[in-house]
């Protein structure tokens, strides 16, 4: 072949090339135009809508789970028969790309009358974009008229006050909550009774240990390919914020200097560099971090490299016995479980009293305030009177329970008996809570604790040595090397939150000064009074506490510095 | 028209916003109307948008407080510029000295409005966040508790008595004297009184006092009454179950009877009556919706 022939063909190649790109642009746009001119001119498109003379209420959510969709569209269509003059629409957005779809739309002010709210929704983001509710949800719900909730005021149906819905930091409810949440663990029913004879889980520790070991023995004796637990990082970090909730509670009462429930930074520091903790000798850091490790060796081979859904397969394939998720997950596990095993639903279990590990873990962790699914209403909406009434019928004792059963969900109303498989779901109120956080205060201290810790848990025990001296000898390699990073990069991560607390007070001041026009506008209404004293109470607490952060943070250095000087008195430098 | 104005800022739409205002302000020929929107012009300008201009925004407060003193815009106007001076954008702009200066004159010009409550309770803070510094303290504790001698019911007296009763538990951290913590338990109680707006910021009052009572005051039916009011009034917070163990615990300790009404949230609820119930527990056996086999989203709703 000479030159021109190939230079021809290469022409020719190039010009096919230019017309398949040609013929997909234009089968794109075709396929676009007939998209679009179906929502529009569709059966429920816009313009019949429209035409219709029907107000419009759309409802946007990152649900794409088995049951969510259907089940909101007969609840929207049962709304439609009560109101013939209503249309209602909802808009699923998968979840990666929802966060940039609502923010597009907000600033866009294109923003659909109601917006599932993801908790890192900022309070800037809040104020500016979303509708308080407060003068709404002290009134009745009139769905639940006929019902024990009649008369009831809105915020008192929900099973735990609406508390979801409630902004700390703007003091003010702005979400509708439509499920409950909980955390649980699965376990596949036909090999408990195969493997340990037994039908229910167990629902103490030692128990749920001894199971772990009994099919972990089972599995290698039968050469079966099975593990008690089906784990990835995501699952790990679930019983890690369970038991370290649990077994760290009691730190509470030496490092909360100011007895509030809360822990600042500056409490923190003090903690540490004071001498209230030496996380490497604590007894409450110990028991919980070996017990983590014990958990991990029930779990599967990299398990730190496997991903949700890989653990998810494992469980649903029958090559787990437990599994641990949100209770969102229940639906979608059951339906791909389907009639391959029963599947029991048990709660993390706890020590029993005078069993390993109950000189610290001696509570499970409270669940007061686990609604979620939240709803906030636009401030683009262009009838927010009738989206706040399609809220209050989503969340009538009625609708909710058809809705959540869909769902698959525990329903976020009082009075609503579940389904039986979503009873071990309901809330434990009755818990510990933990505000001191072993992972660290910041950026720096968390990656080098997720490192360490990861380090830790994935470490295979040595054969030749007794594993509770190996792990001794595991756990305070471990331990030590976090204290060392605490103890280097602690007052950077300090700084750095201490710089960025001084912007939320600036944040809060525009909100502030916002109110204050309006009191100017309006006068000194009691509603405004309210909001002025709740937006400066907070503001003024923050800064507060961001005043006592840095004489703690003073204090801390000081002892710090002492470390260092006795150190290097005996020859060394301090850990 | 001014409402249509701040309509458009609440909906971040600035050029808008600004037409409209910039028009009223030029129309306008009553006094006040012009001063409001002079003043919602200067927080335009002090938003964060492109082309915020906070020499604009200043000179504009500045004008109102100059220009415009008989309309009740100008107090506000002069709180807005002793706050920009105490509360910049960048902290090494911070000018205390200019801010307190500000306060000062709004307290003695200005003393029976609104705005003389919030410049008291700032001018205050001053000095309270000088948190090492007792003569600061002491001072910034006698403009607060001189002011809610004269306006008890100022609308800012929770927030006062707040802050009151922490500068007291601090006292009482370094004295270790039981005084400063009754005195601090009492400002808070009065902050109780007063109305805290928020559910959290109540409760953490409440599990406060339970514990300042418990552990400094040794007080258990004090200690008990502060726990058992956030288990029965603030019952969905993170801290109701160990407030609760505390109070039973304290009961016994005290020699006090137990309290024998359940609180609300974990009465079991009797909902054997309700339609609902009925038709749930008819349907209770069926099988939840069959999921259409997508993989569950990590996240929580």
């Amino acid at each position: 072949m000479n030159v021109v022939d190939l230079e021809k063909r290469q022409a020719r190649g190039e010009r096919i090339r230019n017309i398949i790109g040609v013929i997909i642009l234009a089968g794109a746009f075709l396929w676009s135009a007939a998209e679009v001119a179906y929502l529009t001119f569709g059966p429920r498109g816009e313009s019949n809508l429209l035409g219709t003379n029907k107000k419009v209420i759309r409802i946007a959510h990152w649900q794409l789970e088995g049951g969510y969709v259907p089940g909101l569209e007969k609840a929207m269509r049962e709304y439609e028969k009560l109101h013939p003059d209503v249309a209602v629409e909802q808009i699923p957005i998968p979840e990666r790309a929802y966060g940039q779809w609502v923010q597009t739309q907000l600033m866009g002010r294109t923003a659909p009358d109601l917006i599932e709210m993801k908790d890192w929704f900022s309070a800037s983001m809040v104020v500016r974009y979303f509708v308080p509710l407060t003068d709404k949800i002290d009134k009745p719900n009139s769905y639940n008229d006929g019902t024990d909730l009649a008369g009831v005021p809105w915020r008192d149906t929900y099973i735990d006050g609406m508390v979801a819905g409630y902004r700390t930091d703007l003091q003010d409810y702005y979400g509708m909550p439509t499920s409950c949440f909980t955390f649980r663990c699965f376990a596949n029913a036909d090999i408990l009774k195969k493997v340990a004879g037994i039908s229910e889980p167990p629902h103490d520790l030692t128990g749920f240990l001894a199971l772990c070991q009994k099919i972990q023995d089972y599995a290698r004796d039968n050469r079966v390919k099975m593990v008690p637990i089906a784990a990835s990082d995501y699952t790990a970090g679930l019983f890690h914020r369970f038991y370290q909730s649990s077994g760290l509670y009691p730190l509470i009462a030496i490092t909360d200097v100011d007895m509030d429930g809360t822990l600042t930074n500056g409490e923190r520091l003090l903690a540490e560099f004071g001498g209230k903790i030496n996380i490497t000798t604590d007894p409450h850091w110990e028991a919980t971090h070996k017990l983590l490790y014990e958990l991990c060796r029930y779990y599967n081979p990299g398990f730190l490299a496997a991903r949700r859904d890989d653990a998810v397969f494992l469980f649903t394939q029958g090559n787990a016995a437990m599994f641990a998720a949100g209770s969102w997950d229940a639906g979608s596990i059951r339906s791909l479980v389907e009639n391959k095993f029963p599947v029991k639903v048990f709660d993390f279990p706890v020590p029993a009293p005078g069993e390993k590990y109950s000189n610290v873990i001696k509570d499970r962790v409270g669940e007061a305030g686990m609604t979620g699914g939240v709803f906030g209403l636009s401030k683009f909406s262009r009838n927010p009177e009738i989206a706040v009434d399609f809220m209050r019928f989503l969340t009538s004792q009625k609708a909710n329970a058809d809705v959540n059963r869909a769902w698959s969900w525990f329903p976020a109303i009082r009075g609503i008996t579940p389904d039986e498989n979503l009873k071990p779901f309901e809330p434990k109120v009755e818990g510990v809570f933990s505000p001191y956080d072993d992972t660290g205060i910041g950026d720096d201290t968390i990656l080098r604790y997720n490192q360490a810790y990861k380090a830790f848990i994935s470490t295979i025990p040595d054969e030749k040595m007794d594993y509770e001296v190996w792990l001794d000898k595991h756990y305070k390699e471990f331990v030590h090397q976090v204290d060392a990073d605490f103890k280097q990069y602690m007052f950077k991560d300090f700084e750095t939150n201490w710089k960025n607390a001084y912007s939320g007070g600036v944040q809060t001041e525009a909100s502030l000064s916002v109110i204050r026009a309006r009191a100017v506008h309006e006068g000194m209404t009691p509603e405004l009074s309210h909001n002025l004293l709740a937006l400066t109470l907070g503001q003024v607490r923050r800064m507060q506490v961001r005043a006592v952060d840095w004489s703690q943070y003073e204090e801390a250095k000081k002892f710090a510095a002492k470390d260092e000087q006795n150190a290097a008195a005996k020859g060394g430098s301090a850990p | 028209m001014l409402d249509d104005g701040w309509n458009e800022m609440h909906f971040a739409n600035w050029p808008k916003a600004r037409e409209i205002l910039e028009a009223v302000e030029a129309k306008a020929d009553n006094r006040q109307v012009k001063a409001e929107a002079m003043f919602a012009l200067s927080n335009l300008w002090r938003q964060r948008q492109p082309g915020s201009d906070i020499v604009k925004s200043k000179a504009l407060l500045e004008q109102i407080v100059g220009d415009y003193k008989d309309t009740s815009v100008a107090p506000w106007a002069m709180l807005t510029l002793a706050r920009m001076a105490d509360l910049p954008e960048y902290e090494k702009d911070r000018n205390v000295k200019e801010a307190t200066r500000l306060y000062e004159e709004i307290v003695q010009r200005f003393p029976t409005l609104p705005v003389a409550d919030e410049a008291t309770l700032r001018l205050a803070f001053t000095y309270i966040e000088k948190i090492d510094d007792e003569a600061s303290q002491a001072k910034g504790s006698e403009i607060m508790e001189k002011w809610l001698a004269a306006r008890p019911d100022n609308y800012l007296a929770a927030a006062m008595q707040t802050m009151l009763g922490d500068r007291y538990q601090r006292r009482g951290d370094q004295t270790q004297h039981k005084d400063d913590y009754a005195r601090a338990m009492a400002c808070w109680a009065a902050a109780d009184k007063a109305g805290i707006p928020g559910l959290d910021d109540r409760a953490t009052l409440y599990y406060k006092m339970g514990n300042v009572a418990e552990h400094k005051l040794k007080d258990y039916p004090l200690a008990v009454k502060w726990y058992e009011k956030l288990v029965y009034e603030v019952q969905r917070d993170r801290r109701f179950y160990v407030s609760k163990l505390a109070a039973e615990r304290l009961r016994k300790e005290a020699g006090m009877p137990p309290r024998l009404d359940t609180p609300e949230i974990l009465r079991v609820p009797d909902v054997s009556a309700t339609p609902t119930a009925k038709a749930a527990a008819t349907s209770a056996a069926a099988p939840a919706g069959k999921a259409a086999g997508t993989s569950a989203t990590e996240g929580r709703p």
